[in-house]
Formats: C-alpha cells, sequence, structure tokens
C-alpha cells in the first residue's frame, strides 16, 4: 500500500513539473483522511468480527440498515433535527446580519462582539444551559409551571428532534450570521443605487434587487448549517441521550460505545458511509452556490460601502431582537450553567438556593484528572494551529498558484473533510488506529491520534481563509518578486508570508478556539491519558453529576477568557 | 556585426486552454532585439504581446522555439533548458505596478539588490537605491509606505525597482494602461526619458497606437498571435503592410472599390486613377485607405469637378484641429481640418482627393 502511495504521489509531482517542494506536505492530510474513510467503507461491508480471518463481508449491513424500524425513526430524527437547526439559526442570524451591514444600528462592533462570542463558546454549555433550563423534569421553567399550574408533567419538553433543533439551532446562528453579513457586506451598492434611481421604493429594491443577489449566499448557507445539522453530536448527545431520542451521530455512538455489550461497527459504518454520500451531494451543491453568490461580489475597497438604512423607530425593535437573542441563546444558559456549579444538586434558582452555594464540586474534583484534560487541551491548542497553517499553507499555494490540473485534485481534497461528518471522521480513526496500525504503530489512546483528527477536520478552514486571502494579492506581485531575482523561497518568505500574516494569525487564533471547543472527536477517541477538557465535561454529565460537569465548564471558560477575548478582538479586526 | 542582439526570439509557440478549447497565443514568432532598442510590442488584447514578454521573463514556459538573453538560452522547448525568472538579468515593470504594499519606498526598490540573485555588497546598495529613485524623481519619498502614494508616483517605484539591477533588459507590461490620461502622456515623455538614461534595452507592451509611436524605436504590430510588421514608428504609420495594420495604427478611412482598367478603381467616390505599387486584375475587389489629415474639404462652386461632394453630418473640435464626418451617398468618410476652419455642421462640402498618400489593399 506504501509502495503504490509513493507511485501515486511521484506521478502527482511529476504533473508540477517536480517544481514544487510543498506538494508532499500538501498531499499528507489527504492520505490520512482517504485511509480513515476508506477504513471507515470497508467495515460496512463486513460482518463479524471485523479485521480478522473471521470477518464475513456481505451487504447484510446495509440490508439491516434500512430494514430495521429503529434506524428510520433515527433517520427521521436526524431530518426533522436538522431543519428545525436551520431554520432557528437563519431567522435569527439572517436579519441581525442585515440589520448590522445595512442599517444605522449602532455601535455595530457590539453586535459584531455578541454574535461573534456566540461562536466561540462551546455548545455543549449551552445545551447543559438549556437542559437545566428547560428539561421535561428538572428545568426550572417546567417545575415553575408545574407548581405553578399544578401539572404532574412539565408543558415545555425540548428532548425531541424539535426542541434539540431549536438550542442547536441557538447556537448556530452566529454561524448563520457570519456566512450571511459578508453578502451584504460586499453587494455592489451601485446595484441597488440603479434600482432606486429607476425610480424603484426601498422596498421594491429590497424584493427584487438585494434579496435576489443575497439568495445563492443564502442558500449557500442553509445547505452548510443543514450539512452540520445532519452530523452534529454536541446538543443531541448533551440532551437527547439520556431521554432515548436518538440522532444519527448519537445512534452511532451508542452502537460503537454501548452502555453493556459488544461494541457494533458494521451498522454505523454503513449508516455514516451512506451519511458520506448524502453530504458529498449536499456539499457540491453547496460550492455550486458559493460560486454563483461570488459572482455578484464586489470586491470592496477602502470606504466603498453600501449606503446604509436609517432605522429610526425601528432602532429600540431592532436592539430588542438582537438581546433577545443574546439572552436566550447564549447569557442565560451560561449563567445557569454557573449557578449549577455551586450547587451540590439541581435546584431551580431562587434566594433560597442561594443558601445552598458551596464549593463542594470543585473541592471533591479530581484534580489529578482535570489537570490533565487541561494540559492535554492546552497541548492540543498549542500544536494544532501551526500544524494545520503549514499544511494549509502548501495546500492554497498550491491551488491558487499552480497552473497543474493536479491542483483541482488537492482543492477537492482539502475540502473533502467538510463533507465527512465528525463522528464518521472519529469512529474511522477509531477503527483505523485499533484494526489496522495497531500492528505498527500504537497510536490509539495517545494525543497524537487525536491530533492528527484535529488536524484534517479543520485543514479546510484553513485552507479556505488562505485561499481567498491568496487569491487577493495580485499574481504580479509574486512575479516582480521573480524578475527582482528572488527564489521561490525568497519569495515566500519576503513578499507572501508578510502579506498572509494577519490572515494567518487569524486562522491560528480561530482554530486554537475550535481545538478549546471540540467535543465530538474527543469523546470518541479518548482513553484514560489523551482526554480533554470537553470531554471530561461530557464524562461528568453523562455519569450523573451534572453539576460537577457545570463546576468544570467554569473552569474552562475562566481557564480560557484571556484567549477569548483575544479571538473576539480578531473577529472584530478582520471585519475590515 | 556591429549590431549587438540583446534578445532573441526564434519559433516561439505558446497555447492556452481555455473553456472553448485550446488558445494558439503566440504562432511561430521570430524577433531580435538589437541593443539599447526601444521595441515596442502593439496589438489589440489577446494578440500574444504580453505572452511573448510573460516568456522572456520567464514567467510563462513557451510551448515550442527558444529564446536568448545576451547570448544565453534562457528557455527553449527542445531541450528544456529553462532558466527561471530569478536567474535572467531582466527588469520587469508591471500593469498593475505590483509595488510590495509592506514595504516602504526604499525598501521595495532595495529588495532586489539585497534579497535577489543580483545582490550587490551592502555598502553599495543605499547609493544604487538613491541612483534610481532620483532617475525617477522620487528622491525624497524613499522613506514613504507606498500604499501613500498615487497611482503614477506607484509606477515610478516600479520602475526604479526594475532599473536598480541594472538589467541587460528592461520589459514592461502596459505600465502606463491603469494611469488617468494626462499622466499617461506625461509619464510616456519621462519613461522614455529614463529608459535612454539608464541606457537599457527595453521590450514595451502595449494597445495603445499613440504610445506606441512616441516611444519606440522599433515597432512591432502583432494580431492574434503573429507579427505583422516590425519597423520604425515612421514607417509603421506610413506603409502598412495590410488592412489590419493600417486599421490600428492611426486613423484610416476605407472605401471599398474593383479595380476597373490599369491603375484605375471604380469605388463611392467614382472611378479614378491610383499609383499602383503591385499589379492587380480587372474586376479584382480592393480597400482603397487614406488618413484624415490627406483630405482636404472646399466649399462646393457652381463648377462642375470630379470631387466627390457631401454633408458635414459631425463637427469635432479638438483644438488644433478639427474632425469632420462627411456623409457621402453611400459612405461616411473623415477629414482633419486645422482648427481655424469655418465648414459648419449641415454645410454642403466638396472633398479634394489627393494624387498621393492612398493605400491600396486586397
Amino acid at each position: 500500500m506504501n509502495q503504490k502511495n509513493t507511485t501515486v504521489l511521484g506521478k502527482i509531482s511529476k504533473r508540477f513539473q517536480g517544481r514544487s517542494p510543498l506538494l508532499p506536505i500538501a498531499l499528507l492530510p489527504m492520505i490520512v483522511l482517504f485511509a480513515i474513510v476508506g477504513v471507515f467503507v470497508w467495515v460496512s461491508f463486513q460482518t463479524g468480527v471485523i479485521g480478522t480471518p473471521d470477518a464475513e463481508y456481505t451487504l447484510q449491513n446495509f440490508r439491516d440498515l434500512f430494514g430495521d424500524p429503529f434506524v428510520l425513526e433515527v433517520l427521521e430524527n436526524t431530518l426533522i433535527f436538522a431543519t428545525s437547526t436551520t431554520f432557528v439559526a437563519l431567522v435569527i442570524g439572517l436579519p441581525i446580519a442585515w440589520i448590522t451591514e445595512r442599517t444605522t444600528i449602532s455601535p455595530k462592533e457590539l453586535v459584531y462582539a455578541m454574535m461573534t462570542t456566540g461562536l466561540l463558546v462551546p455548545p455543549v454549555f449551552i445545551g447543559m444551559g438549556w437542559t437545566f433550563i428547560a428539561h421535561e423534569r428538572i428545568g426550572f421553567v417546567n417545575k415553575f409551571l408545574m407548581s405553578a399550574f399544578d401539572l404532574n408533567t412539565g408543558p415545555i419538553n425540548i428532548e425531541n428532534p424539535i426542541g434539540m433543533g431549536l438550542i442547536e439551532g441557538l447556537t448556530l446562528a452566529p454561524l448563520a450570521f457570519v456566512l450571511s453579513v459578508q453578502v451584504f457586506r460586499t453587494m455592489n451598492p451601485a446595484l441597488e443605487e440603479a434600482a432606486q434611481t429607476s425610480g424603484m421604493t426601498f422596498k421594491r429594491t429590497l424584493i427584487r434587487i438585494t434579496l435576489p443577489l443575497a439568495k445563492p449566499a443564502i442558500l449557500a448557507a442553509l445547505i452548510y448549517i443543514f450539512v452540520i445539522g445532519l452530523a452534529t453530536f454536541d446538543i443531541p448527545a448533551v440532551i437527547g441521550l439520556s431521554s432515548n431520542v436518538y440522532v444519527f451521530s448519537t445512534y452511532v455512538y451508542s452502537e460503537a460505545f454501548p452502555p453493556d455489550g459488544l461494541p457494533e461497527y458494521g451498522i454505523p459504518a454503513a449508516l455514516g458511509t451512506a451519511m458520506i454520500l448524502v453530504a458529498v451531494v449536499l456539499t457540491v451543491w453547496y460550492v455550486q452556490m458559493l460560486k454563483k453568490s461570488e459572482r455578484y461580489q464586489v470586491i470592496t475597497g477602502k470606504g466603498y460601502r453600501a449606503k446604509q438604512i436609517p432605522l429610526g423607530q425601528w432602532k429600540a425593535a431592532a436592539w430588542l431582537f438582537i438581546c433577545t437573542y443574546f439572552f436566550i441563546g447564549l447569557l442565560l444558559p451560561i449563567l445557569l450553567v454557573c449557578f449549577m456549579a455551586f450547587l451540590p444538586y439541581i435546584t431551580p434558582p431562587s434566594f433560597e438556593a442561594l443558601k445552598l452555594f458551596s464549593m463542594i464540586n470543585f473541592e471533591q474534583m479530581n484534580w489529578e484528572y482535570v489537570g490533565r484534560g487541561l494540559r492535554n487541551t492546552v497541548l492540543l491548542m498549542l500544536i494544532v494551529p501551526p500544524v494545520i497553517l503549514l499544511m494549509a499553507f502548501c495546500v492554497s499555494w498550491l491551488v491558487v498558484r499552480s497552473k497543474s490540473n493536479a491542483r483541482y485534485f488537492l482543492e477537492f481534497g482539502a475540502f473533502l473533510p467538510h463533507t465527512v461528518p465528525k463522528v464518521v471522521m472519529s469512529l474511522g480513526a477509531l477503527l483505523l488506529s485499533l484494526f489496522i496500525v495497531n500492528d505498527y504503530l500504537s497510536i490509539y489512546g495517545t494525543l497524537s491520534l487525536l491530533i492528527v483528527v484535529y488536524v484534517i477536520c479543520w485543514i479546510p478552514f484553513g485552507t479556505r481563509a488562505l485561499n481567498s486571502a491568496m487569491i487577493q494579492i495580485h499574481k504580479e506581485l509574486e512575479e516582480a518578486a521573480y524578475t527582482s531575482g528572488l527564489t521561490m523561497i525568497r519569495t515566500v518568505r519576503k513578499i507572501m508570508l508578510p502579506l498572509l500574516r494577519p490572515t494567518m494569525l487569524s486562522v491560528w487564533i480561530w482554530t486554537s478556539l475550535l481545538v478549546y471547543r471540540e467535543m465530538t472527536i474527543a469523546v470518541f477517541l479518548i482513553s484514560q491519558d489523551n482526554v480533554t477538557l470537553p470531554a471530561i465535561v461530557w464524562g461528568r454529565w453523562t455519569m450523573g453529576s451534572p453539576n460537577v460537569a457545570a463546576a468544570i465548564t467554569v473552569l474552562m471558560m475562566l481557564a480560557f477568557l484571556p484567549l477569548l477575548v483575544v479571538g473576539w478582538r480578531f473577529a472584530r479586526k478582520s471585519r475590515l | 556585426m556591429a549590431d549587438n542582439i540583446i534578445v532573441s526570439i526564434k519559433g516561439l509557440e505558446k497555447n492556452f486552454n481555455s473553456d472553448r478549447g485550446p488558445v494558439r497565443a503566440v504562432q511561430k514568432i521570430d524577433l531580435d532585439i538589437i541593443e539599447n532598442d526601444f521595441v515596442v510590442l502593439l496589438g489589440p488584447s489577446g494578440c500574444g504581446k504580453t505572452t511573448t514578454l510573460r516568456c522572456v521573463a520567464g514567467l510563462e514556459r513557451p510551448d515550442g522555439g527558444s529564446i536568448e538573453i545576451a547570448g544565453t538560452v534562457v528557455d527553449s522547448a527542445k531541450k528544456n533548458d529553462f532558466i527561471p525568472p530569478e536567474k535572467r538579468d531582466i527588469g520587469m515593470v508591471f500593469q498593475s505596478y505590483a509595488v510590495w504594499p509592506h514595504l516602504n519606498v526604499y525598501q521595495n526598490v532595495s529588495l532586489p539588490l539585497t534579497d535577489g540573485s543580483r545582490s550587490v555588497p551592502k555598502d553599495q546598495v543605499s547609493d544604487r537605491v538613491m541612483e534610481s529613485l532620483k532617475l525617477v524623481q522620487l528622491d525624497g519619498l524613499d522613506s514613504r509606505p507606498v500604499t501613500d502614494l498615487s497611482g503614477g508616483q506607484q509606477q515610478r517605484v516600479a520602475l526604479a525597482r526594475a532599473i536598480v539591477t541594472k538589467p541587460r533588459v528592461l520589459l514592461m507590461d502596459e505600465p502606463l494602461s491603469n494611469l488617468d490620461a494626462r499622466l499617461r502622456e506625461e509619464m510616456r515623455i519621462e519613461l522614455k526619458k529614463i529608459a535612454t538614461t539608464a541606457g537599457v534595452t527595453t521590450l514595451y507592451v502595449t494597445h495603445d497606437q499613440g504610445e506606441a509611436l512616441s516611444l519606440g524605436d522599433k515597432i512591432c504590430v502583432m494580431n492574434e498571435g503573429r507579427i505583422l510588421q516590425m519597423g520604425t514608428p515612421e514607417e509603421v504609420y506610413a506603409r502598412p503592410p495590410n488592412l489590419f495594420v493600417a486599421e490600428f495604427v492611426g486613423e484610416m478611412n476605407f472605401i471599398k472599390g474593383t479595380v476597373s482598367g490599369p491603375g484605375t478603381i471604380k469605388s463611392s467616390l467614382g472611378e479614378r486613377t491610383y499609383e499602383f505599387k503591385e499589379t492587380y486584375s480587372v474586376g479584382e475587389s480592393v480597400t482603397l485607405a487614406i488618413r484624415p489629415q490627406h483630405l482636404s474639404l472646399k466649399a462646393v462652386s457652381g463648377s462642375v469637378s470630379a470631387s466627390p461632394v457631401g454633408t458635414i453630418s459631425t463637427k469635432t473640435y479638438l483644438g488644433d484641429s478639427v474632425l469632420f464626418e462627411i456623409q457621402l451617398p453611400e459612405i461616411k468618410i473623415t477629414v482633419k481640418d486645422s482648427g481655424d476652419t469655418t465648414f459648419a455642421e449641415g454645410q454642403k462640402v466638396k472633398i479634394v482627393l489627393p494624387e498621393q498618400n492612398w493605400h491600396i489593399f486586397k
């Protein structure tokens, strides 16, 4: 297999005319990704003890999959959940994006700060907070309503696909905001001005010009969020697992990590394989929409801004909308998590509850274990971003600057991790490390395994940012260096890197924040040694100590507060 | 040989793949550039002039033919002996200026000397940079960020950067096309001065015929990947070898006609005698061409004459001259007259046709 790879590598580098020493670095993550997905697909065609001579190659898994009424229910749940998620995220994110960019609302920085904070907070925290708020039995709103109206069960129920989608939508609204704010900012103002000078009213212009122009980008954002909704793990796991409400990701998890009995890999692998196909189709559609939307954009120069609509008396309504979202989507759940961290058991917030306040959760915490989680998380945050930057730089350089046809392959390969659900990637990495490479390389249970998967997972993030930054750097700036006698290495060092520095810094900060908040991959791949803080939070939560989980969450937020501030400042800066 | 050939292009070919199939951008071009000459490649967009220039720079690899700079083969498609741009003795000025935005004026100009293959000892860098900046009249602005400069100043920085290494060949790719009209005129004169002072062989690409005529020692008119004419500005202007060059360089009236006898052509201007430089058979279709300034107008008098009579449909005042568009029964003719003419729109006039200055194209 190794032999084959080198010849393929050789062929591809030949197509680059042997001019690029960057190629092997660019190809490495893709080869690992193909290996992970390959193993996953391979397992989906096996029954029995996989990877051994006892394994049987069959289509049985796929037959079981679509014949099983439970799996069909899971699929139905997943669809409902993803739809609900997308709907909520867009209904909140789009209007706020439009208000921020196209009206006179001020200070805009505040809106950006509120929305980007939402991007930084791990969704698990929000899921936990909302469990404390609206869980059928323990949620304080339900408890209040039950006692007020003398009910036997709580009237509000979030442990269902629609409810979980609602919470997931709240956590993804900032993403919808970020994806669409771009469109409203880069839209050519002359197009709207032309409509106005043609005698169209504000409303007509909005309906006939602005929205149709924004449509491909909005549709792209919709597909993007829907794909996330199909695959996401955090919130369905935190809220749904205890009530036996399963979606795709939690189903795969519960099969691979059953509370009792042997893990079942074949059927979840079959489901995951099907899911990859769906995601690939959706992603191709997404890319098409994105390309279409880019046609409508203008590259903005300084002081080139779309006209802003005076808000007038609508100002209060706009702020009310934004603040309401901020409160229920972020502030309230986090406040509740903080509140529960100081209580020995779940108690609705009240003045009486304050009397129960204590540090007991912190005192009885397994500090050695938490310390290990902290150390691993910090290590990951330090190691993963530079590796991603290095590889993404190589990929982007070749994609943007090379003339060879192989660049299309690279572009596709770098985008592929987007389409592979994290659950699939993690389980694939688990299977690969346990059953294939274990004899040569005992990587399972080590931090290195997490590093590999994290890097592959967020390479598209880096290549996307660097691609667009490199495209904006006029090719002639680089050519001027060559004709001035600079070698390629020097051109990179003296011209390209300094020009790309802002983008690289922001990719660095953002990927380290993504690492900080990542739970899914860790949950699938941790053992005692390579545990991370989010995984510890998850562990405590599922083992029935929600207050301890809340206490660790508070620690996590405090420990990384400085980084959150940096990330927040960067989000504000990258706006300009 | 007395003339020293600095750039020698032989049988250059370059193809591109576009959405609509392969495009033959450059088709077997031969071109020799003599030391200290200012050669302009002139042609419409897509004619292959920029591709040719980029092949000389080494930014594109040709599919056929070879290029020599100062006697060294820098690229030949057959032998695959490619010398990359950074190893070639060239300087280049780009259409977008391509000044590095993160460096100031001094740093932009000094980088080729400190980090390039043609670097000089450290103690000479400052002198060389200052010399270059002085030549482009930017001395005193050396510590400014380039992004603070105007377009014209940025172009000067780009020029200083290109000549600071004292290259054998200076390549310029439409360097003036991003400037506004007034500035372009100014820079045009200065470019020529700087190139002469620096004593550098220059290959210059433009689509602007005015630029080509005023700048070039030699002009090379290109279309569809081929060289149509190579000559001094005077030659190109006065003796276009074909319809394309005649149309592209300067203004020209074209009148379709048929050869009606030895030395006579029948056209909308009537049957007239012309000086034939080639042999034509009777009945052959030809195109007559004449520049507007070789025609003049006369008031219509009572006497009958052979001169065609038309009505002035538009009059465009240009200050030193006036352009008239004369509507004849079948065609429109443009006539350039001196600025103090008294003819007015709507007036009937006679067009005076000269004996000389006609071009006849098949």
